[in-house]
């Protein structure tokens, strides 16, 4: 039971994909019973397939619990996938991740305060990558690196010798961006970079996110649930429900036309600047179903307007949705095909 | 910070950067700090307000730094302290060892010229014996407390790191290990293979084992998931090298404290051991001369007070010095230099801030 079963891009030949994601499955497993059996599976990402390009910058939308974090670890070969397959510049990754792939593929994590090792000289956070992917010995080579790397993110020199909780959170991010950028990557996913910080830092990290791109040519994953932050420096966008892609295109495709049913509900709760107009906000009945145990069919049928207002089809419940084409780079995915 | 004017000026400053030479450099530095040389604390004067905050950061992230609290200090003379008599028994001692371990006239007499701290069993002078007994008691104790925190440290953190079945099979070892009293064991290993230290330092050592894999299994369990764990992952460290480089050090506290109280209780457990006959007559040690001293304890009280009181100096040293360790391997914590600076740390900060701006 495949989402999709036609190749919409011939990938492997394209040179401007760098990385490519099939169909690819995560599934967590649910231990309990006597023994400690797998008694269920949490269906994080359930059929992915999706292409990030040179140089641009995709953004992963979507509520909480839908997958969107697990596909990166994915990725980066932190959590297996169950199937599917992952190619970075044509060459097939999931099962052979190696060293000089970590060099490639970097990530940066959600919390700032956690990830940076509390025990840590920054200085020796920064070069752990340089020592162990770049095999640097001399700590004078690392120190002047990891200088280099703080500078490019605008701190100081003096910030080398100090631990993590002398910073504050943006400091951190940007501690965090610059290990990220300590081997020259060409691939690297934020998760969430902004989310823990308030807003005027969060301005100055996409902000320096979209100069670094530029400056090093970097292709970004940008995994958030802001919308503002993704209109801000996405260039495509794809939205996710329940372990499922249900909408992807550039930015002015889905958020100007917003196609799909839970799209719209979505950017539909944004909040306005002008508290004068009226927007006709779409509330969604319901909460999102266990992953464990997602509806039949297209995952969202259960809360969808459509399917509720005009007569529930059976092809909701029961089909897989289809992938449909709406021009440009504009794909959703659903069974109403009015 | 003065702006240079001109381009020229500018110019000129580059080409003479390049004509410096070192000596030129060492004779300038020399003549510019000659003042700090001479006067003290003039070079804080000269500073400004983030340099000198900046040299007080840098001073307390050095780990040296850290320990200069007085009662680590005092913790680390007590053991310098105790180590020296033990190192050179023969020369603090008023007599030699034969001397110490023979038969003399005086059972339990008071303190006399001759025998300062009083005598003890079998006339023997106490002054020399508990200068003696540091080096029986040391030689003991560390050795088997190093051998289970070592292998404790090792079984606990590969347990709790890779979970699972590892987890099930080394802890249920432990748990057996649990099971057997340490007095029993080093009585079986002495019944099997004689009265050598070896075995009884092995005994105790395999005894502490489980309390200190299951101290850290638990810590480990805890920080395995957390996202500078996955951050290491994603940089491209092995497994061993987030086990030992990137968790431990995080999870090693509860273990630190447990060592400097455990010191106490092996040198005790040896008077133990020498409470029940197992044990070397020609060994001087501080628990076999308490349990000796215990049945005169209201006629001759010193006979068992300063065997006594140098295991209690030793158990304060080591805690003492445990304490500080925890304490400085902790960068967190900032309130070794009192809790004065920590409040005025805020409004420092800002003026670091603007500074740095410029």
């Amino acid at each position: 039971m495949t989402l999709i079963e036609e190749k919409t891009e011939d990938s492997d030949r394209d040179p401007e994909v760098i990385l490519s994601v099939r169909n690819l499955r995560t599934y967590y497993p649910v231990l309990g019973g006597l023994f400690r059996r797998k008694i269920a599976e949490v269906k994080a990402v359930d059929g992915v397939t999706f292409n990030l390009y040179n140089k641009e910058t995709l953004g992963l939308v979507g509520e909480s619990g839908c997958g969107k974090t697990t596909i990166g670890n994915t990725i980066l070969n932190l959590v297996s996938a169950k199937s599917g397959e992952i190619y970075y510049k044509g060459v097939r990754i999931d099962n052979n991740f190696t060293n000089d792939l970590r060099k490639k593929i970097q990530m940066v994590f959600q919390d700032p305060d956690a990830s940076l090792n509390p025990r840590w000289k920054i200085v020796n956070i920064i070069g752990e990558p340089l020592r162990i992917l770049e095999r640097m010995k001399k700590t004078r080579e690392i120190r002047k690196r990891v200088l280099e790397l703080l500078e490019t993110v605008s701190m100081k020199m003096e910030h080398l010798d100090r631990y993590p909780h002398e910073f504050s959170g943006g400091q951190k991010q940007r501690i965090i961006i610059a290990r990220a950028l300590a081997c020259n990557p060409e691939i690297i996913i934020l998760d969430e970079p902004t989310s823990a910080l308030d807003v005027s830092v969060q301005a100055q990290i996409l902000n320096l996110l979209k100069d670094l791109q530029r400056k090093f040519n970097l292709s970004l994953l940008f995994i958030t649930h802001d919308l503002s932050v993704v209109q801000h420096v996405a260039d495509r966008i794809a939205v996710m429900y329940l372990g499922k892609f249900v909408e992807t295109g550039t930015i002015e495709e889905v958020f100007y036309n917003p196609t799909h049913p839970y799209t719209r509900a979505l950017l539909s709760a944004r909040p306005t600047f002008d508290p004068t107009t009226k927007t006709s906000r779409v509330i969604l009945e319901g909460d999102v179903p266990s992953p464990i145990n997602p509806p039949s069919g297209c995952p969202f049928h259960p809360r969808c307007p459509k399917y509720l207002e005009q007569g529930k089809s059976m092809a909701c419940s029961e089909d897989v949705p289809k992938k449909i084409h709406l021009g440009g780079e504009h794909y959703i995915w659903c069974n109403q095909t009015k | 910070m003065e702006k240079k004017n001109t381009q020229q000026e500018i110019e000129e400053e580059i080409k003479s950067k390049g004509k410096d030479n070192i000596i030129k450099k060492i004779f300038s530095w020399i003549l510019k700090n000659v003042k700090f040389l001479l006067i003290p604390a003039s070079r804080l004067e000269e500073l400004s307000i983030r340099q000198i905050e900046y040299e007080k950061k840098i001073s307390k992230r050095k780990f040296i730094r850290r320990m200069k609290s007085t009662l680590t200090i005092f913790g680390m003379l007590l053991i310098f302290f105790i180590v020296t008599i033990a190192v050179f028994a023969p020369w603090f001692s008023p007599y030699t060892f034969d001397v110490l371990v023979g038969i003399a006239p005086g059972n339990y007499d008071p303190p006399s010229p001759a025998h300062l701290l009083g005598q003890g069993r079998l006339g023997r002078d106490i002054l020399g014996r508990i200068i003696y007994g540091a080096r029986a008691s040391l030689t003991i104790a560390l050795p088997s407390i190093l051998f289970s925190l070592i292998f404790g440290v090792i079984f606990g953190v590969i347990a709790g790191f890779y979970g699972g079945w590892a987890d099930s099979i080394i802890m249920r070892i432990m748990d057996i290990l649990l099971a057997f009293p340490g007095l029993i064991l080093a009585m079986v290993f002495i019944a099997m293979w004689g009265q050598h230290m070896e075995y009884i330092m092995l005994a105790y050592g395999i005894i502490g084992v489980p309390y200190y894999s299951r101290l850290i299994r638990s810590s480990v369990v805890q920080s395995r998931d957390l996202p500078y764990v996955q951050a290491a992952k994603v940089t491209g460290a092995g497994n061993w090298r987030i086990m030992f480089k990137h968790i431990l050090p995080n999870c090693i506290q509860p273990v630190i404290i447990s060592f400097t109280f455990d010191i106490g209780g092996i040198i005790l457990s040896l008077a133990g051991l020498a409470f029940l006959g197992f044990s070397d007559p020609q060994l001087i040690e501080w628990g076999n001369d308490i349990a000796d001293a215990r049945l005169h304890l209201y006629e001759a009280p010193w006979g068992a007070f300063w065997p006594g009181f140098m295991i209690l100096l030793a158990v304060l040293g080591f805690m003492l010095l445990g304490d500080g360790l925890r304490d400085a391997l902790d960068p967190r914590l900032r309130n070794i230099y009192g809790a004065k600076k920590k409040k005025r740390k805020k409004g420092k900060k800002e003026e670091n801030d603007s500074y740095e701006k410029k």
